[in-house]
């Protein structure tokens, strides 16, 4: 329906009204008869913020650049195509190393995150022993960048070197690639910071084994369209962030007669297929690659507020905007809350780490929440938690996805696109789903659940965007934001 | 019968959520079959089994959405695919509403997205109005505006931002509108029929709606656009979008339009707007002469009958006026009845930034306070609904030992006090208490069948020696002859 026929819906007689604000509004329209949406508004938190967020609400350049940013988003068709060193990838040389996140000093990295990087560097025969690789971390002989810098992401700590095998996507269409590494499954693992020989063996296999094996595959098949098994996996019941289990069993469906057919030993291709399987969170990294070729076409989209990374280090939860370029914005990093596994506390917990915030970035993880109620249980929720942690997001959501569409929704397409200027409006943050680290390093993963991220650097984004479009948010409220 | 097929790449979408898209296609007028599916080899055998030739989608990947529709002429193929281009593209394959979070919505943005509101009803603090109001058009709402504080620049945006999207901006500071009878705000009970009302905002459109009813003519549609939508910073965007819409609307068979403030050019473009209507329409613009409420509803109403008016025989001296309103429109009116009389009117300005009832009251010449100006309700509901600072000031009056004559409205209506003539009642008593050749006039605005019960609200003015009119003219022309003449 066209707006104009909406208009003259209303004066025919079918008056469907929205009120926000005072009470007597509302109370009128119910003593007719009429049953009123309403919306609970709350006055924003950071007044120089929403004014900021005001003005963007009233530009037409700043909405068409969302409307663009989201537009690119809900068009890319991210395909799997291949498997590849990080040296090649990404261009990565021994002894630089990628990190989850934001940036970040040595001296100010969570245990699990300089548990990881010690690992990796064991991992690169760089250093004999963890506590040898730490020392040249401390000393600077290696240094590190985070992952968001190399088109790459990775869960938890996220660390990449040069000789793990990352996931290569793509797009159909052309145009920049996205990388993540693969999966190494559950417990005692890199990723949360675990760098015991077991870890270290198991990389290599995955660099020696899994790695060609599966790259293999993807030649045969040519692809894997990403977001078509994606969509399948969210009526499945996954979320695709802490839930992977119908996606990972969908790509084994999908890899199956071709790794039969591989010319590799049977007991070779059984080892790898054994290994996916027993993997619930396989996925999840393909997923993560995928996100991340998704939020990058949107980056650099000139007037926009559109969210295209949200990252945690372990010691800060950071974002960036499609249209404040490659500039961090940061708040410290929340300890999730959720189910912790046997023999914890909530005082092992450290606070929340990983790349993989990018699924909630592209409207999955805890936006797609109302497709996977099987997971509320981690938050001590119940199946209503689910539809709701997804319907919240539509208030800071600029579109819709067309492909992520929720059964329980009625097929409405999940929240997408998140608009830092409504996040500071409204005062509701992105909900995240998040798995939780243990903070001694080498510990692991000591459980899942929910995280909330600072509102400061939704803020501080919105400052840093004011500065840089004084022709949208105006003098006014421009300068309001440089003065606070 | 004509047919096209096609591929469109809209990425992986469930069979479920396809089949009610092509259903919906199925129900275009004259299209007789229709697939929409992705194009895997058993939905490609399929359109070969219903007979589409499959010559245009031979290049499509299993990822790809094919659609194949027949129908009885192109136009119906152009509809069916424009359907089914807009549900792929868009979100939701029905249209069924969505709901909001156990929290509610949070933002007008989600409410009319998910709801489809076709009004949004923003009442919020002003510095945050106009985002709301923004969002809301931008998801296909006309947007209420009660909020007052909205810069003149963001009304002007919101105003052409519905605009391009034949929308409407009510407001801001709109109290009052009415929309085929559903009241919105501050509203009287008055019977429908066919007069369409344009309107500032508030008091002015419920005392023409009220006048209206006085004498058997019902409206259609209150139209409230804001009390500077006519100056030619804004140049009448929401009054000329309302004239259009009541022109096309078949409730409507004539249209008011009354503002009291207008820039030339915007007067000069509504005039020449509401020639160009078939609908036929009375325009009470502040370059039309001499118009109040009053001549204006007469001159819809056609030959009206009297109004309401009751005077008390009392002996009155001259003394100066103190007009104390709760409406804006009402007082804007009776300062400019006075005024045209040679009289001398201060207004609110005279009282500083932050005036107090003492300092009103203290007042030595004549004026007329909107007691609803932001200066007097700064943490404190309207006069309308709080008749605490009115009766302060009056108090304050009674106190004096100088001579006075009062001025009010007392406005009925929904959202108004339960009992505003007898919330003031006992001031006014005491105000004119001894022979002090005091006088109290009040314009009563109501219809009988407001909540308040009209009559009773008469009745307690009256019984307090206050002298009450339907017309707040006639309420200001009455007093007029009772002030100390103006130096020449």
């Amino acid at each position: 329906m066209t707006a104009a026929a909406s208009l003259a819906e209303m004066l025919g007689g079918d008056l469907r009204p929205a009120c926000a604000g005072l009470d007597l509004f509302e109370h009128e329209l119910r003593r007719q008869g009429l049953q009123p949406e309403s919306v609970r508004w709350h006055p924003p938190a950071d007044g120089a913020a929403a004014a900021v967020a005001a003005a963007v609400a009233l530009s037409e350049p700043a909405h068409q650049a969302n409307r663009a940013a989201v537009s690119r988003i809900v068009s890319c068709r991210p395909h799997l195509v291949r498997i590849e060193p990080a040296q090649s990838a990404v261009g990565l040389e021994r002894g630089t190393f990628l990190h989850a996140g934001p940036p970040i000093e040595w001296q100010d990295a969570s245990g699990p995150l300089r548990g990881a990087l010690a690992g990796a560097a064991v991992f690169e025969g760089l250093a004999d022993s963890p506590q040898a690789a730490a020392a040249s971390f401390e000393t600077g002989d290696f240094s590190i960048e985070p992952c968001h810098g190399r088109g790459a992401v990775g869960p938890m700590a996220g660390v990449v070197s040069a000789a793990m095998p990352m996931l290569v996507l793509a797009d159909g269409t052309g145009g920049q690639q996205a990388y993540c590494t693969l999966n190494e499954g559950l417990g005692k693992v890199l990723r949360f910071g675990a760098y015991s020989d077991e870890v270290i063996e198991r990389l290599r296999w995955m660099r020696d084994v899994l790695a060609p094996v599966i790259d293999a595959v993807l030649k045969r098949l040519e692809s894997i369209d990403v977001w078509a098994l994606v969509s399948e996996a969210l009526l499945m019941g996954d979320e695709c962030h802490n839930r992977n289990r119908a996606a990972t069993s969908l790509f084994l469906r999908a890899v199956g007669a071709a790794l039969m057919e591989l010319d590799c030993p049977a007991a070779q291709a059984a080892e790898c297929f054994r290994f996916i399987a027993r993997n619930d969170h396989f996925f999840l990294n393909v997923t993560m690659g995928a996100a991340k070729l998704t939020a990058d076409r949107a980056r650099g989209v000139t007037g926009s507020t559109v969210v295209v990374a949200m990252a945690r280090n372990g010691t800060e939860f950071g974002i960036q905007l499609a249209g404040t370029g490659d500039d961090w914005f940061t708040g410290p990093s929340g300890v999730p809350k959720g189910l912790l596994f046997a023999g914890f506390t909530p005082q092992d917990a450290n606070p929340d780490i990983g790349d993989s915030t990018i699924t909630e970035t592209v409207g999955l993880g805890a936006f797609a929440m109302a497709a996977a109620p099987a997971i509320v249980g981690f938050v001590g929720g119940t199946a209503d938690t689910a539809l709701n942690s997804t319907l919240a997001m539509y208030d800071i959501t600029v579109g819709e996805h067309p492909s992520f569409r929720v059964a329980a929704l009625d097929n409405r397409g999940t929240p997408v696109g998140i608009d830092a200027a409504r996040v500071c409006r409204s005062g509701i943050w992105p909900v995240v789903n998040t798995g939780i680290a243990g903070k001694e390093p080498g510990t692991g993963q000591i459980g899942a659940g929910l995280v909330e991220p600072p509102l400061s650097c939704f803020e501080a984004a919105l400052r840093s965007y004011a500065a840089k479009n004084p022709d949208i948010v105006g003098a006014a409220a421009t300068w309001q934001a440089r003065s606070s | 019968m004509p047919e096209t097929v096609g591929v469109r790449s809209s990425g992986y979408t469930d069979s479920v959520v396809l089949m009610q898209i092509a259903e919906q296609a199925r129900g275009v007028d004259g299209v007789s079959e229709c697939v929409v599916a992705m194009a895997t080899e058993l939905n490609l055998a399929l359109l070969t089994d219903l007979g589409f030739s499959l010559s245009g989608v031979q290049d499509a990947a299993p990822s790809d959405t094919i659609v194949a529709v027949r129908g009885a002429d192109e136009d119906s193929l152009r509809s069916a695919w424009a359907l089914i281009d807009s549900q792929l593209a868009g979100s939701r394959p029905t249209a069924g509403r969505g709901s909001p979070g156990r929290g509610g919505y949070a933002t007008m943005h989600g409410a009319v997205a998910a709801s489809g509101a076709n009004l949004a009803v923003i009442s919020v603090p002003g510095p945050h109005a106009a985002a709301e109001a923004a969002d809301a058009i931008r998801a296909g709402a006309s947007v209420m505006i009660f909020s007052d504080g909205v810069a003149l620049a963001e009304e002007r945006r919101l105003k052409e931002l519905a605009d391009d999207r034949g929308l409407l901006v009510m407001g801001p500071d709109c109290g009052t509108a009415a929309v085929a009878g559903i009241g919105l705000g501050f509203v009287n009970e008055v019977s429908r029929g066919n007069v369409g009302v344009v309107a500032a905002s508030g008091t002015g459109a419920q005392h023409l709606m009220c006048l209206l009813d006085a004498w058997d003519v019902g409206v259609s549609h209150v139209i409230g656009v804001g009390g500077r939508d006519l100056c030619d910073e804004i140049g009448g965007v929401s009054t000329a979008r309302a004239l259009k819409i009541l022109d096309e609307d078949p409730a409507t068979a004539h249209i008011a339009v009354v503002a009291k403030q207008a820039g030339r050019r915007s007067c000069e473009r509504i005039r020449a707007l509401a020639a160009e209507l078939h609908t036929p329409v009375t325009l009470g613009l502040p370059d039309s002469g001499a118009v109040t409420l009053t001549s204006l509803a007469a001159r819809v109403a056609g030959a009206p009958g009297e109004l309401f008016r009751h005077r008390h025989e009392r002996a009155v001296s001259a003394a100066p006026l103190a007009g104390l309103f709760s409406g804006g429109a009402l007082a804007g009116e009776a300062t400019a009845i006075l005024s045209a009389q040679g009289h001398r009117i201060a207004s609110v300005d005279a009282f500083g930034p932050a005036p107090t009832p003492q300092a009103v009251a203290a007042c030595q010449t004549d004026f007329i306070v909107d007691l609803g100006d932001d200066r007097f309700t700064a943490g404190r509901p309207h006069p309308m609904i709080d008749p605490y600072i009115r009766r302060a000031v009056i108090g304050e009056l009674a106190a004096r030992p100088e001579g006075r004559h009062l001025l009010i409205d007392v406005v009925l209506g929904h959202s108004a006090h339960p009992d505003p003539a007898g919330a003031l009642a006992p001031s006014i008593q005491t105000f004119l208490r001894g022979d002090r050749g005091r006088s109290a006039v009040a314009a009563v605005i109501g219809t009988s069948r407001d909540p308040q019960g009209r009559d009773r609200q008469r009745r307690s003015l009256i019984d307090a020696g206050c002298d009450v009119f339907e017309s707040n003219a006639e309420a200001a022309t009455e007093i007029a002859g009772r002030l100390a003449a103006e130096p020449a």
